[in-house]
């Protein structure tokens, strides 16, 4: 980045940039990445600079592009509406993420090869509800985009385990992990290292008739 | 332009509301792109003013989540009577404070009024993080922060000094060091970047152990 688009960026930050000039400064941001990265990485370090020796911590680095995969998903989805949303937490949420965990393991890895799919709108009905966000990603027309993010690291020797499918803490992300070898039984599955990845959130599609797939890591379910 | 607000101060906050008018602006036009800005920007401070009430680091970044989001929804009827990041603080504060009423649990800071979400996001010490390890490593940042400003150039250390520990307008800057305002940004910028690569690492541990 030149000295000319540093001095612009830090204009901008401080609000001293108006009309026209501010305009396509939030263009270029919008459409650079590395000028955004510029403009993120600025603000966190002045975050950590006042606030780091008091304890306070950033967010993590993936917490932006978790929100933007939340967006997308509702915004193209058309899901998570507040009418059709009952609250997000509360005693009944607690027995259904329990039974949530099951219908998803089953739905989920019905998907995967040699399984068979399950209908698209019994995946949109499973019991978790308006929290079920990567459930209700499954549109009518049976494609969805979203984002995964792992969980840890995990190895399987037992393919058929439920152990090849992990859920997040609040059932929201799911990974599923051996999506390419999976199911050949001869082998041994190592999980997927989130370290090796930056513990990025995984642009992740499914689509009715290929499975569910994420074009980094894994090849469309019913291929080896 | 109004920056300094005392120690913890609001540069960042104030001091770009009228950038942060042209992102919101230019997110009701469609502009979703400019809305990942804003949550670039703010994601930090949203996070630790949510962790004032939901302690649980875990909980409280998807709280912090969920009030982005909720943000997005809402943000077609914000008018601009107040400033974006008021707004998106009061945003947080009651979708915090809803989170643990639908838990059944007690709002932990009962007194708080929205108002005060400023405050609270810029508040010393967040006590969750306050295990051994937690401890340890907000140690480790400060020796980290104190090491990179002491191997910063002279002139990048007080400019980056001045502006973040002493709440500065860029202008102020200027005078006191007795250069151009333009020289003044681009010494901030380097001494940030210089400061980032020094906390990466450590941050990225961070993120591995969460």
């Amino acid at each position: 980045m030149n000295d000319e688009s540093q001095k612009a960026l830090m204009a901008f930050m401080a609000g001293e940039l108006q009309g026209l000039e501010a305009e396509r400064m939030a263009q270029r941001l919008e459409r650079e990445a590395a000028l955004a990265e510029a403009w993120e990485r600025q603000h966190r370090v002045s975050f950590l600079l006042q606030q780091g020796r008091s304890g306070q911590r950033p967010a993590p680095a993936d917490f932006a592009a978790r929100v933007r995969a939340a967006i997308a998903l509702e915004t193209e989805e058309g899901v998570l509406r507040e009418s059709r949303c009952r609250p997000a937490n509360g005693p009944w949420f607690k027995a259904s993420a329990v039974a949530a965990v099951v219908v998803l393991s089953v739905s989920l890895l019905s998907f995967l090869p040699g399984r068979g799919h399950v209908p698209t709108s019994q995946m949109a009905s499973s019991s978790l509800g308006a929290n079920a966000t990567q459930a209700a990603a499954v549109d009518n027309g049976g494609r969805a985009v979203f984002a995964l993010r792992p969980v840890r690291f995990v190895t399987t020797v037992e393919p058929e385990s439920r152990a090849d499918l992990l859920i997040q803490r609040d059932i929201r992300r799911i990974w599923v992990p051996n999506g390419r070898a999976f199911p050949n039984p001869a082998l041994s599955y190592a999980g997927y290292d989130p370290a090796s990845f930056g513990g990025r959130l995984l642009p992740t599609r499914y689509e009715r008739g290929a499975g569910i797939a994420s074009p980094d890591l894994w090849a469309p379910a019913g291929q080896p | 332009m109004t920056e300094k607000t005392g120690r913890g101060e609001s540069v960042g906050q104030d001091a770009g509301a009228q950038s942060d008018l042209v992102l919101v602006r230019r997110v009701q036009k469609g502009e979703k792109a400019a809305f990942d800005l804003l949550v670039r920007k703010y994601q930090h401070r949203v996070l630790a003013l949510v962790g004032r009430f939901v302690r649980n680091p875990e909980e409280a970044e998807d709280v912090a989540q969920e009030a982005f989001v909720k943000a997005y929804r809402a943000l077609k009827n914000f008018r601009g009577d107040s400033a974006f990041y008021t707004w998106l603080y009061r945003i947080a504060v009651n979708t915090a404070k809803n989170h643990l009423v639908a838990q059944g649990r007690q709002v932990s800071i009962a007194d708080v009024e929205t108002e005060d979400a400023e405050q609270f996001a810029s508040a010393d010490g967040l006590r969750e993080y306050d295990t051994p390890e937690g401890l340890l490593l907000t140690k480790e940042i400060a020796q980290h922060i104190d090491a990179a400003l002491t191997a910063l150039p002279e002139d990048l250390r007080i400019a980056v000094t001045l502006r973040e520990f002493e709440g500065l307008s860029y202008d102020e800057i200027a005078q006191v060091m007795e250069c151009p305002v333009g020289t003044v940004r681009s010494r901030i910028f380097r001494a940030r970047e210089a400061i980032a690569k020094v906390l990466a690492p450590l941050l990225e541990q961070s993120d591995h152990e969460r």
